[in-house]
């Protein structure tokens, strides 16, 4: 681990709600301190988890970063902080690469040069030249082209083949943000796909082992990871989020979208079945008087159910399509500010038929108190804190990534020979 | 059923600001002037009401009123009791008092409830009297919920059959339509009152379409167009939005279009021959708006439809649209020779078609699949994603709400 107190991790997430800086540092116990952190809306400059204003999105993360430096106990030239940042939204793809080697030793047994040669020529996919490829996970390897297996080393095979997912995005939204990170004097940012950010805070061992389901619901996407022997089965997002529920409930109820905003984040409805009340009192002034309509709250209840409804059936669908479902033995963990809704556990649980919980990012200490919303609502951010740690942790220079894919597939490398740690990447 | 005639009325479309009279006959059409007075886009049509009970007359809220007193001889004006013969008597007498109201007039809207005395025996009055000043005339009339006497549905019935010869245009509202938008639990008198208040919004729909400028035409000739001697069925759907509703104003003039208890709903709308779909909006309506609402109205009709599609522009209507669909259900005896069409396309798009210069857009609907086609209708209401890019998942739109793109109806609430 790198010395506590001096590796200061500046994470960034342009979300579609919100835009967001987090200061952070690994603790001397392995925990993650919280220096600071500020959000201020993003006012429509981010959609569907991609920016679509650059200038907008620059002036709201500079007056956040400005206010989140504040609560720092000294200044850090920002050339010399280490910058990681989310990405998500339907600009991300992955793909899973398959790369194969022949074993010609005499006593057939897999060496970590097989390993390694396996993996380069996983890693040559043939892709867009619009997409660049930001992450390489491992998931697992083929002997002899039928025997899956986690650690292949010593293993007795004449061939072996690596599986590794390769997460992808737009090179020109990618552009977009380094573009603004450079203008507010950061030298680059390096970019973590939200849900694994998420996965990283919030599982623990033994889920990221069994076969667990990371599900985070944003306010503009859905996002997910299958993460099965620590390894990465499928990612993927649905372009629909809490958003989309406030929306339809406000074009389904003729009310305005903001009062739907408002009465998702304040779960007003679970408010109102727990004074027994039937129905939701909404006053509107018409023609100087003041009338009260009364909506039944069934009619919100069945708007927002038939939403995640079909979301999460969409996401059962994305498993059953690349086979995963077997792989899915443990539970699903929701995050995000769709995870609050008090139905979506249960119909998640229905839908996919696997228990589910509503994860927070674990063992994060420090300034807590500026989190103003529920923890599930910050856990990609603080998940992504986490992530970096171990990424600067694990980096052989010590100073941090330098070319992400290389890094991880050389730190993926050598954590084949420790299993125990291999999400780390 | 909404039974309609079209009789040769060659020269009648445009009606001048302020000339248009709508005659409530009988209780139910004074019930139906009384809502409309209260429909602020219905100020313009001049009112009046014609009955043979005076006390209810006295309560009437219309520009001029008739008392057609039922006994000739004591002159009293207790109605007629349900009497047709009564009524017919009563209204003949009133023939010059008519003819002195309704002279001067482009067009003339008559409504009321059929069923009864005195709408019932005097429409037969009012037509011939419309046909004599030469006015085009629009008979609008609800007929009994099934639930009422026999002896009342058999009055409208006999009734339209002698009227649909000598009228121009006839359009019956089946109460019953409303069975299917209002919960069971509705009170009597509530249903009675919404199928008035349709009615008078039906009315303020069909006349602001007659009346505006028009950018795209529609008006009576597409009426006599699309009935053109033939017997048909037909339903009415009118929906309004302002700017200040929130969300796509347009989007929401369609639903509730769509949401109108006298359109019929759905099914009506799957058996649809022909259709007259106009947007009436304020000098702000977009061409993006207008081409929208167009397309979207016309998604939702079978492939084969006729669709005759237009566009008003009204100084009244600031900050406003509303959308109008008339569609029509031919006869089986009177189905017309398919008009000439384009090729159809995978689009809703329009395709201007010359079609002797009374039809100015001829529009193919985008499929003839019924579950695709109520699909297609609904994925335009899509709130604050409306001006973003698509973003389709597996060929569908997400941002769509997932109830409308289900089928699924949401109570509003009261």
């Amino acid at each position: 681990m790198a010395s506590s107190g001096q590796t200061i991790i500046t994470g960034i997430e342009f979300g579609t709600d919100k835009i967001c800086v987090i200061h952070g540092r690994p603790d001397q116990n392995g925990n993650i301190e919280v220096l600071s952190f500020a959000s201020r809306p993003s006012r429509n400059s981010v959609v569907k988890g991609s920016i679509i204003d650059q200038n907008a999105a620059l002036n709201i993360l500079k007056s956040v970063l400005e206010e989140s430096e504040k609560g720092l106990d000294r200044k850090f030239s920002r050339t010399d902080r280490q910058v990681y940042f989310l990405i998500n939204g339907m600009h991300v793809s992955s793909r899973f690469g398959e790369g194969t080697v022949l074993n010609y030793n005499e006593d057939r047994k897999i060496t970590e040069s097989h390993v390694r040669n396996a993996i380069e020529n996983a890693k040559n996919l043939v892709v867009s030249t619009d997409l660049v490829n930001i992450q390489v996970y491992d998931s697992s390897f083929l002997l002899d082209g039928t025997k899956r297996t986690f650690n292949p080393i010593g293993k007795l095979a004449e061939k072996l083949t690596a599986c590794i997912h390769v997460i992808f995005a737009e090179k020109k939204r990618i552009d977009m943000v380094q573009t603004i990170l450079r203008e507010l004097g950061f030298e680059s940012g390096y970019p973590i796909f939200a849900p694994l950010a998420d996965a990283y805070g919030v599982l623990t061992k033994d889920e990221r082992n069994q076969g667990t389901l990371l599900f985070d619901c944003g306010a503009g996407v859905c996002s997910y990871v299958l993460l099965y022997r620590e390894g990465v089965m499928l990612s993927g997002a649905i372009p629909t989020g809490v958003n989309n529920i406030a929306n339809d409930l406000a074009i389904a109820l003729d009310l305005p979208y903001d009062f739907c905003q408002k009465f998702l984040r304040e779960s007003t409805l679970q408010k109102l079945r727990g004074e027994g009340r039937n129905y939701l009192e909404y006053k509107i002034s018409s023609g100087g008087a003041d009338k009260i309509r009364r909506i039944p709250l069934d009619s919100f209840e069945r708007v927002m159910d038939l939403r995640q409804h079909e979301t999460f059936t969409l996401l059962k669908g994305e498993l059953e399509r690349a086979n995963m479902l077997p792989y899915l033995r443990g539970c699903i963990v929701m995050t995000g500010g769709g995870s609050l809704i008090h139905s979506a556990p249960a119909i998640m649980m229905n839908v996919m038929g696997v228990p589910v919980r509503c994860g927070e990012t674990m063992n994060v200490t420090g300034s807590l108190s500026s989190f103003q919303n529920p923890m599930p609502c910050y856990a990609a951010i603080l998940g992504l804190v986490k992530h970096a740690a171990a990424l600067e942790e694990d980096s052989p220079s010590g100073g941090g990534l330098r070319r992400s894919v290389v890094h991880v597939t050389d730190k993926f490398l050598q954590e084949l020979q420790n299993l125990g740690k291999a999400f780390k990447i | 059923m909404m039974e309609h005639n079209a009789n040769s009325s060659e020269g009648l479309s445009r009606v001048p600001a302020g000339k248009a009279l709508v005659v409530g006959l009988g209780g139910c059409g004074i019930r139906i002037l009384g809502y409309l007075r209260n429909n602020p886009r219905a100020n313009w049509l001049v009112t009046l009401a014609v009955d043979t009970d005076g006390d209810f007359l006295a309560g009437a809220h219309a520009d001029a009123v008739i008392n057609a007193s039922a006994d000739w001889n004591s002159k009293t004006s207790a109605g007629c009791g349900g009497d047709v013969i009564r009524g017919e008597r009563a209204i003949s007498h009133e023939r010059a008092n008519l003819k002195e109201h309704i002279r001067g007039f482009s067009l003339l809207i008559v409504t009321g409830g059929l069923g009864g005395g005195t709408a019932t025996g005097g429409v037969r009055t009012l037509a011939s009297v419309a046909r004599e000043e030469g006015i085009p005339a629009i008979f609008l009339f609800t007929t009994p919920f099934s639930f009422e006497a026999h002896s009342r549905r058999k009055n409208a019935d006999d009734c339209l059959q002698e009227i649909i010869p000598v009228t121009d245009v006839v359009l019956t509202m089946p109460n019953d339509l409303l069975f299917s938008t209002l919960p069971p639990d509705t009170p009597a008198e509530a249903a009675f009152a919404t199928s008035a208040r349709e009615m008078a919004g039906t009315i303020a729909g069909i006349a602001s379409v007659l009346r505006c400028r028009d950018l795209l035409g529609t008006n009576f000739a597409s009426f006599m167009r699309a009935l053109h001697k033939r017997k048909a069925s037909c339903g009415i759907g009118v929906g309004f939005a302002e700017n200040s509703d929130g969300l796509d104003r347009c989007a929401l003039a369609l639903t509730r279009m769509l949401e109108s208890p006298f359109l019929g709903g759905k099914e009506a709308m799957k058996r649809a021959d022909a259709a007259i779909v106009t947007l009436t909006g304020g000098p702000d309506l977009e061409l993006g708006e207008l081409k929208r609402s167009l397309e979207l109205a016309a998604s939702v009709l079978p492939k084969t439809v006729d669709i005759f599609s237009g566009a008003s522009i009204c100084d009244e209507a600031a900050d406003s649209v509303q959308m109008t669909a008339v569609i029509f259900q031919y006869a089986p005896e009177s189905k017309p020779e398919p008009m000439p069409k384009r090729p159809a396309k995978q689009t809703a798009a329009p395709v201007v078609a010359d079609q002797g210069g009374e039809l100015p857009l001829h529009f193919t609907a985008a499929s003839d699949n019924a579950e695709e086609v109520e699909l297609g209708l609904q994925s335009y209401d899509k709130g604050i994603f409306e001006k973003l890019p698509s973003v389709r998942f597996h060929d569908e739109d997400l941002d769509i709400p997932t109830y409308q793109r289900r089928n699924v109806y949401i109570d509003k609430g009261s």
